[in-house]
């Protein structure tokens, strides 16, 4: 029997996942996990060829079963395709300090990671060559594009050992990273985007202008929208170390005002240059992740 | 401001918790690491300033409100003027006790005393509540209820406007008793007492020096004194008339007492005194301040029956006190039954010295023929020596006088049996040897029985001698009129029934001693018999309101006639031989007719002893002395509008302080959305 979709999404609850020690088994739950939970979606398969035959399991649709076979031998057996191996993507992850705030089981860097993992481990899965940059303000770690096996357990050894850097300077980096990067390929940028909106959409449209595509995974702490606080607080800027004292109840709804104000205007901003904006906050499952990625991995094919 | 709980004033200081927990609070502010401030700035730099505020009106609040429920708890009493602010209480009982005594006519400055009293009472009227259930009560020496119920401010100058001072004195106390007894009655919780009265002095009775209201529940007494503290006022307290009928033609000296009552002023009034409907006397008078004048007048009784006399003074600011009435009787002639023996010829011209002009007609009979009927027609009976009864002939005399018939003894040795049997004391009497002689005691002062007689003549009775000495033993002193030197008795008398006997011990003839051929002799025996007679005049007759019982024939029917025209009704005496006057409520004459003939007429005067002096003392002393507990004095000057409600002992809020701190503390809900702030 095949596991429900939907118990299979409870394991892939950040809190859950979180609870794991090694990141490959993280990485290897949640693509493990959702991959099986695809088996009733409409994604019936993810390569275009054929890698190898797999006897049936209980459950599995019927429809892979290759008739042949049976006819030949006698037993059942499923075909598995592979995709094609051409496609270059870039995992860019933001380590600032301001990625160290975290209300729930962990912290957006966390969360971050996880989602890096799992995408590496997907994305090595269907022979794309994945590589890894980690910037704060600036570009602090370059792991350069592989699509072997192999290359997965660099990935995921830089991504377990991450650790929250100096303040962000988003913009910059990506115009560095827009720079570095000449084949054309994915973008997967994971960050707060703490940053001025206008010189981050300048840096997107480096990677545009290259004629890259790019998946945004906009990371955030659901406190950090709700700002729910209670009594007198003082905040400490988790970037430059500035304090402030107030009351966060009362500010909340002008806080909120300006944040919803600064996410329309990042979505806007991407929604006109073609960009896959997903906000997500470190309690969303992993699973919404992969499918925004796999949709954009399907139309680029 | 009063507190009915002061202790929980400490509680008070519970409005500083706030502001501990405040400071303490602003020192623990948590710091908390967040991803950046760049949002929380601009709209911090907005809201702050409002925050601070809200949080300063916040503290405010929870410190106002800690400190109204502590005052709450407290119980504050607020008094003064601040009362007033607050809307009225619950509806409540209300009795308004309005003194309508005769010193409450008291005239100044256009208008008296009780015009300003129920001026008082529509003032306090108008400051009742409409809800307020009101009880009017018209106090003089009774208490009439002539108003209860609500909206008593619609009411009450129709009500007020028929009233006015009566002529008796005041009882404060049972005025006071019946409006206790009247809110006691009532289930409302909130009662007041109004009082509005000239708490004369005289207005507190005996009897009730306390009226013992510590058991009864809490009643707000509001005292509300009017008219001025002392008063000019001469008062005629009193009028004297003979004791005895006089004859017609004869003049009776009639006293007249008046007072004045002003510690500082001279009195000057002119007195008029009319008798038999004519003015007999009309004198200036002058009267030092505080004291009193006796004035002595004759007058002459030109008809037989009753006279009616009116004395008036010049009038002044009381005026029931400046008249009073009086009746003086002039008497017709009586049956005097006669019996002695051979001393009787002494006793006869005494009793009736010029035959057809003496006012008392004798008729000399003996003990053998004396009948029951004689008896029945005879207002006195004279008992001389020279005849013994029989032993059976005392019954009859014995009832005589226990139906009211008079006798007069002469005791000497022939007589002593009628004594022993007719006096009540069982007397022993002693003769000595004839020639022994004794002579009686000069009683100093004339003696009410002796009226006619001046000092001199008790001066020369005291030097006549008297034969034989006699010793009696057995007589209470207060029967004793005279006595001899030896300290027996010369003159007594006893009552019994409705008559009554009186003892000379004395022969009536030569051999007596110096008494028959005295000149005193014949005075002796006259005003012995008459001062016997029944019916002595009342002089000024009865206080106001009295009730009295007259001696009358039995069967008979009466008619009376108040003063004032109030009534005239037939009473029929029925089988006794009393009957009942009623209380007049106005000053005169009460005249009463037997079968259409003017039988008997009495004077009706105010007490002027009670309610002229117009002394009136402080209200805390009248209420005090009643034993009231919770009250307060309005005096004459203040104004209801504040005065009234001023003088209200005061008016607990702690249901506003409760209601206001749950108010504040809504309001803080409100403001503070308490879930988010500390």
């Amino acid at each position: 029997m095949s596991p429900d979709r939907r118990q299979i999404s409870e394991f892939l609850r950040p809190d859950v996942v979180g609870r794991l020690a090694n990141m490959d088994l993280r990485a290897r739950l949640i693509v493990e996990g959702f991959i099986a939970g695809l088996h009733r979606s409409p994604y019936h398969g993810f390569s275009v060829e054929f890698a190898e035959y797999r006897q049936y399991n209980d459950g599995e649709s019927v429809r892979d079963i290759d008739w042949k076979i049976y006819a030949r031998t006698d037993r059942y057996y499923t075909k598995i395709f592979e995709d094609e191996t051409n496609l270059k993507a870039t995992l860019l992850l933001d380590r600032s300090a301001s990625m160290d705030f975290g209300s729930g089981w962990g912290t957006k860097l966390d969360y971050g990671a996880l989602l890096c993992a799992a995408l590496a481990y997907l994305m090595i899965k269907q022979r794309d060559a994945v590589g890894l940059a980690l910037f704060d303000e600036k570009i602090n770690t370059i792991i350069p594009h592989r699509s072997i096996r192999r290359h997965l357990f660099f990935l995921l050894k830089e991504l377990e050992g991450v650790s929250p850097g100096n303040t962000t300077e988003i913009s910059s980096t990506l115009h560095e990273m827009a720079e570095r990067i000449r084949r054309r390929g994915l973008i997967v940028l994971v960050s707060d985007l703490f940053d001025d909106p206008e010189k981050i959409m300048n840096g997107l449209k480096h990677f545009r202008h290259r004629g890259h595509e790019i998946v945004l995974f906009h990371v955030l702490d659901p406190k950090e929208l709700s700002l729910d606080y209670d009594g007198e607080v003082t905040f400490v800027d988790m970037e430059t170390g500035e304090k402030m004292r107030t009351q966060p109840w009362f500010v909340k709804a002008g806080y909120g005002r300006d944040v919803r104000t600064w996410l329309d205007l990042l979505e806007k901003g991407c929604k006109k240059n073609a960009i896959d904006y997903n906000r997500v906050t470190t309690d969303t499952p992993f699973d919404r992740a992969l499918v925004s990625y796999l949709n954009k991995r399907r139309r680029m094919r | 401001m009063n507190f009915l709980n002061p202790i929980f004033l400490i509680l008070v200081s519970g409005a500083a918790v706030p502001l501990l927990i405040h400071l303490f609070s602003r020192k623990r502010i948590p710091e908390v690491q967040f991803s950046t401030l760049r949002f929380l700035k601009a709209s911090d730099r907005r809201s702050m300033r409002r925050v601070n505020l809200r949080r300063l009106l916040l503290l405010l609040l929870r410190m106002a409100a800690i400190a109204l429920a502590a005052l709450a708890f407290a119980r504050p009493v607020i008094t003064g003027h601040l009362a007033s602010l607050f809307p009225g209480e619950q509806p409540g009982a209300v009795c308004i006790l309005l003194d309508r005594s005769y010193s409450m006519g008291m005239a100044g400055s256009g208008e008296t005393v009780f015009d300003r009293a129920k001026e008082r009472v529509i003032e306090i009227a108008a400051s009742l509540e409409e809800e307020d259930e009101v009880t009017l009560i018209l106090f003089d020496e009774r208490a009439v209820k002539v108003f209860n119920g609500e909206r008593f401010g619609a009411a009450v100058r129709d009500i007020l406007e028929r009233e006015t001072p009566t002529f008796f004195g005041t009882d404060l106390g049972a005025g006071v008793r019946a409006g206790l007894e009247q809110l006691f009655s009532h289930r409302r919780e909130k009662k007041e007492l109004y009082i509005v009265s000239d708490f004369q002095k005289s207005a507190l009775r005996e009897g009730y020096s306390s009226l013992n209201l510590q058991e009864g529940p809490v009643v707000r007494t509001f005292l509300v004194p009017v008219g001025a503290t002392e008063e000019a006022n001469v008062s005629i307290y009193e009028v004297r008339t003979p004791e005895v009928p006089v004859h017609r033609g004869e003049t009776a000296v009639v006293g007249i007492s008046m007072r004045n009552h002003s510690p500082v002023l001279e009195a000057r009034f002119p007195l008029r005194v009319s008798f038999g409907e004519r003015l007999v006397f009309e004198r200036e008078m002058t009267i030092a301040p505080g004291a009193t004048a006796d004035t002595k007048i004759e007058l002459q009784a030109e008809e037989s029956g009753w006279i009616k006399g009116v004395a008036r003074k010049g009038p002044d600011r009381l005026a029931p006190d400046d008249t009073r009435y009086f009746t003086v009787r002039s008497r017709e002639k009586i049956k005097v039954i006669l019996l002695a023996g051979g001393g009787s010829m002494f006793l006869r011209e005494a009793l009736s010295p010029e035959e057809g002009q003496s006012d008392m007609e004798v008729e000399v009979s003996s003990w053998i023929r004396l009948t029951t009927d004689d008896l029945e027609s005879a207002g006195a009976l004279v008992v001389g020596p020279g005849e013994k009864p029989d032993r059976g002939d005392l019954a009859p005399m014995e009832r005589f006088v226990e139906r009211g018939g008079r006798v007069v003894v002469f005791l000497t040795e022939e007589t002593r049996g009628v004594a022993e049997g007719l006096s009540r004391h069982g007397p022993t009497i002693r003769f000595g040897a004839e020639g022994s002689w004794q002579t009686v005691k000069d009683p100093g002062p004339v003696p009410s029985f002796l009226s006619p007689f001046s000092r001199e003549d008790l001066v020369a009775f005291s030097r006549l001698r008297f034969s034989p000495s006699v010793r009696i033993t057995g007589i209470p002193p207060e029967d004793v009129l005279l006595s001899f030197r030896s300290g027996h008795p010369f003159i007594w008398r006893e009552r019994y029934g409705e008559g009554a006997v009186l003892f000379i011990v004395a022969d009536p003839r030569p051999e007596g001693g110096d008494l028959v051929l005295s000149p005193l002799f014949l005075p002796l025996v006259h005003q012995s018999v008459l001062a016997m007679l029944p019916g002595s005049p009342e002089g000024d007759g009865l206080p106001v309101g009295r009730e009295s019982v007259l001696d009358v024939r039995p069967g008979t029917s009466y008619e009376m006639a108040l003063p004032g025209g109030v009534s005239a009704r037939t009473v029929r005496a029925g089988t006794g031989r009393e009957l009942v006057l009623p209380g007049s409520a106005y000053p005169g004459f009460i005249d009463i007719y037997e079968e259409g003939r003017l039988y008997r007429s009495l004077a009706v005067n105010p007490d002027a002893g009670l309610e002229s002096r117009t002394a009136r003392m402080e209200a805390n002393e009248a209420a005090d002395s009643l034993g009231l507990r919770d009250y307060a004095v309005l005096e004459d000057d203040d104004t209801v509008e504040s005065g009234l409600r001023a003088a209200r002992k005061g008016r607990e809020i702690s249901s506003w302080l409760a209601a206001a701190a749950i108010a504040l503390l809504v309001i803080e809900l409100f403001v503070a959305q308490r879930k988010r702030v500390m």
